[in-house]
């Protein structure tokens, strides 16, 4: 069983994902609603896999890619975005960001890229 | 996926997300370079896109999508904020409220966006619209000299090459990105060569579902395949040796050897993480349903009432043990109800915050500048008085900025600065909370309203100024010439009174002509518990919020004159007319001459209730008296008392 970080500023993106993860199996062992915050649970939990949304408030998730990345050089971080973001996933994508997923989400693209990753 | 369940938190974050965007773009239009309010209403804008697709409401997203192109091209300067735009896109978050409103009540009205998404886009011109062409294309990876010449140099040097074709899934969104992704992947085990189509079409999503890549590297086929297949949303990867014969290799994903080998790496690394859970960080706030806050209210209501019951068998009894216990249970009963009162209370923050917006479209529309100044807004109220009183106060500020804020050359004329001010103030007084809505426009006309009064049949005489003020708060009275779309129906003010009035509040109006108008709403701070006085009517007992009584007085029957028809005392040399609670009850009452007056205050009138007896003040839960019942107007609720009675309220509002 994985251990999930799911990073989102919308509790209602949080929740729907986290559904998805734990009726999959995975252990969702924290939730952030910004990138500090992300940044903060992932130094204390080091979770397998992070979610990470791009646009949220404090710290946006290309910032919150890097300092995790500069932690731990070996995480894994899934960007969620959506539409129209290109440019911001290419960015995170530089910054060390494993693979991505495009909202609204259909729950077999995020099993596929949380397996693929983890693989 | 059943999504039904997320509605809730959907529909509770997405009107959170309209009303930060309200405020945040009228935050622009004042500082229309400001990069920061621009990436917050971006944020905004965005999380509600994700949440409306995710949620199936494509409407809602599209909207918001149009909206974000406009937003895009002021973050890159591409476009100046201007008050069109802002307008525009204050159309939009209405409409979106809208939606978002038919979908909380499930009325299935669909809104026509055509309109504004025309709009949106003349204004986002040159829009790239991501096509979808199904045409498949197979893209011949053409070697020139100079890449032959590169291939040679490599394989002296032992690097293999490679010319990867990658096939992209069918439903695949953000295809360059995806594309990237690939190629930081094969670049961080090699060197890239060169790309059909060209990296910058690859970056500007210019390709099919396909695309080459021409690399070296040292790995090997099995482990270059493995890579770019770990990347999701990847259909096929085909690996060829540019030199030979194009001896293409197809490789299909096995997903199921890579799920297996997945799910045991997982399993030995949630053993290690266990004990790593404990640190698991907590949440700061909790949503709770209302209903459950209710519910909880009526809990510890139901227990103040069995409190007192014990309270007075005991007192019956004369027993110290119990009453020494039951002391204690008193203050952790009465610490109980503080708190779930305070769990209830929300910053009025909640209703003033759409108002800023209102004045703003308000002095558009009414061509005359306004400001409008919020004090206090963090002033705590019941959950239930925060629903309520927006209404009223829409009204006020409408009022105040129609009727009460002159023109420009008006107020300029009358020695006033042309900008008018509305002020919304709120704050705590005792057990009330007062919200003051003040305008420093031209003030009531009290000549005008003694016409109107006169017009429709109410004697003024005798009445004092301020009272002639307060009869605008009757029924069918309004005193503007002309009525507009803004206030002014004749339908306002009574309406406002009757809602405030409802919620256990008084409204009084100040007004000083030319100066300007105040309107002051006290309410109370909480709905379900209330100190009352209990009295005696015809044998039968009747509860009295105190919040409304002014004093209690004994007299004589014999003090009631007659004055026009009326019954009325003198007191401390005012006239108070005399409510008989029998006769309003339909009730026989005691012989006794010796009875009680209780003088209450309502807004501005005050008036004597005359009951036959005292029975003392007591804390009370209001409970609802029923559907079947509730044509009942002078009662607005009933409690049990302790001694298992069931006693009814009397709403002073409707009895005066």
């Amino acid at each position: 069983m994985a251990r999930v970080l799911i990073v989102d500023d919308a509790a209602f993106m949080r929740m729907m994902l986290k559904d998805i993860l734990t009726k999959n199996g995975y252990d969702v062992i924290g939730e952030a609603p910004n990138g500090v915050k992300a940044v903060e649970i992932y130094k204390a939990e080091k979770p397998d896999v992070v979610t990470m949304d791009i646009t949220m408030p404090e710290m946006d998730g290309i910032q919150a890619v890097k300092e995790i990345k500069a932690f731990d050089p070996g995480a894994k971080i899934i960007m969620c975005s959506a539409m129209g973001q290109q440019a911001m996933v290419m960015e995170a994508i530089k910054s060390g960001a494993k693979d991505f997923i495009v909202k609204p989400f259909q729950p077999e693209r995020v099993l596929e890229a949380l397996k693929k990753v983890l693989g | 996926m059943d999504m039904s369940q997320y509605l809730d938190v959907f529909l509770e974050e997405s009107s959170e997300n309209l009303q930060t965007l309200n405020e945040n773009i009228l935050e622009l239009e004042k500082n229309p370079e400001d990069k920061d309010i621009i990436n917050s209403i971006f944020r905004v804008a965005h999380t509600l896109k994700g949440m409306a697709g995710s949620m199936g409401f494509t409407d809602v997203a599209e909207l918001t999508h149009k909206m974000e192109n406009v937003l895009d091209k002021f973050r890159n300067d591409e476009l100046k904020v201007d008050s069109n735009i802002i307008t525009i896109l204050f159309k939009c978050l209405d409409t979106l409220e809208s939606m978002i409103e038919n979908i909380r009540e499930e009325s299935g009205d669909i809104i026509d966006i055509t309109d504004l998404m025309n709009l949106l886009d003349n204004i986002g011109k040159g829009e790239l619209i991501a096509k979808k062409d199904e045409e498949k294309k197979e893209i011949d990876f053409v070697l020139n000299e100079f890449d032959k010449n590169i291939v040679n140099q490599a394989k002296e040097r032992n690097y293999n090459v490679y010319i990867a074709e990658v096939i992209l899934t069918k439903d695949c969104l953000l295809k360059s990105a995806r594309a990237f992704l690939v190629y930081k992947t094969l670049e961080d085990i090699g060197e890239i060569v060169k790309t059909i189509p060209a990296v910058d079409d690859l970056e500007q999503e210019k390709f099919e579902d396909r695309f080459n890549i021409m690399f070296l590297t040292q790995k090997h086929e099995e482990e270059i395949i493995k890579l770019i297949t770990s990347i999701s949303e990847i259909e096929k990867v085909n690996l060829s040796s540019p030199t030979g014969d194009e001896a293409k290799q197809e490789v299909k994903i096995n997903n199921k050897v890579l799920n297996e080998e997945q799910t045991k790496k997982g399993e030995t690394k949630t053993i290690k993480n266990k004990e790593e859970e404990k640190n698991k960080k907590a949440h700061q706030s909790v949503r709770v349903d209302l209903e459950r806050l209710d519910k909880f209210m009526n809990l510890v209501g139901e227990l103040v009432i069995h409190r007192t019951r014990l309270e007075q068998i005991s007192n019956n009894h004369r027993l110290t043990d119990l009453h020494e216990t039951l002391e204690q249970v008193g203050r952790i009963t009465s610490d109980l109800q503080d708190l779930v009162m305070k769990v209830r209370m929300l910053p009025v923050e909640r209703v003033f915050n759409r108002f800023p917006r209102m004045i703003r479209d308000l002095s558009q529309e009414l061509g005359k500048e306004i400001e409008l100044i919020i004090k206090g807004e963090d002033t705590e109220l019941d959950r239930t008085v925060i629903d309520e009183i927006g209404e009223p106060l829409v009204h006020l500020i409408r009022n105040a900025a129609d009727h009460g804020i002159e023109n420009s050359d008006e107020r300029i004329k009358a020695g006033k600065p042309s900008k008018g001010t509305i002020k919304l103030i709120a704050y705590q007084e005792g057990n009330k909370a007062i919200i003051k809505v003040e305008d420093d426009g031209k003030g009531l006309d009290v000549d005008k309203i003694k016409k109107k009064a006169e017009n429709i049949g109410i004697d003024t005489t005798g009445m004092t100024e301020a009272d002639i003020k307060n009869l605008i708060f009757m029924q069918g009275f309004s005193t503007s010439e002309k009525v507009t779309d803004i206030s002014g129906r004749g339908v306002g003010m009574d309406v406002v009174k009757t809602k405030i009035s409802n919620l256990g509040g008084t409204i009084e109006v100040i007004s000083e002509k030319g100066k300007g108008t105040s309107f002051i709403i006290r309410l109370p701070l909480t709905l379900s518990i209330i100190q009352a006085l209990l009295v005696n009517v015809g044998g039968e007992t009747f509860a009295i919020s105190l919040g409304f009584i002014d004093r209690v007085i004994n007299i004589n029957m014999n003090e009631i004159k007659l004055t026009n028809n009326r019954e009325v005392i003198l007191y401390r040399d005012r006239i108070i007319p005399i409510v008989r609670l029998s006769d309003k009850l339909n009730m026989t009452t005691g012989d006794s001459t010796n009875k009680f007056v209780v003088i209450v205050k309502v807004g501005e009138k005050t008036v004597g209730l005359l009951v036959d007896g005292l029975l003392g003040q007591q804390e009370i839960v209001i409970k609802p008296i029923g559907k079947l019942l509730q044509n009942l107007k002078e009662y607005v609720g009933a409690t049990i008392l302790g001694d298992g009675l069931v006693t009814l309220i009397l709403d002073v509002a409707a009895l005066v």
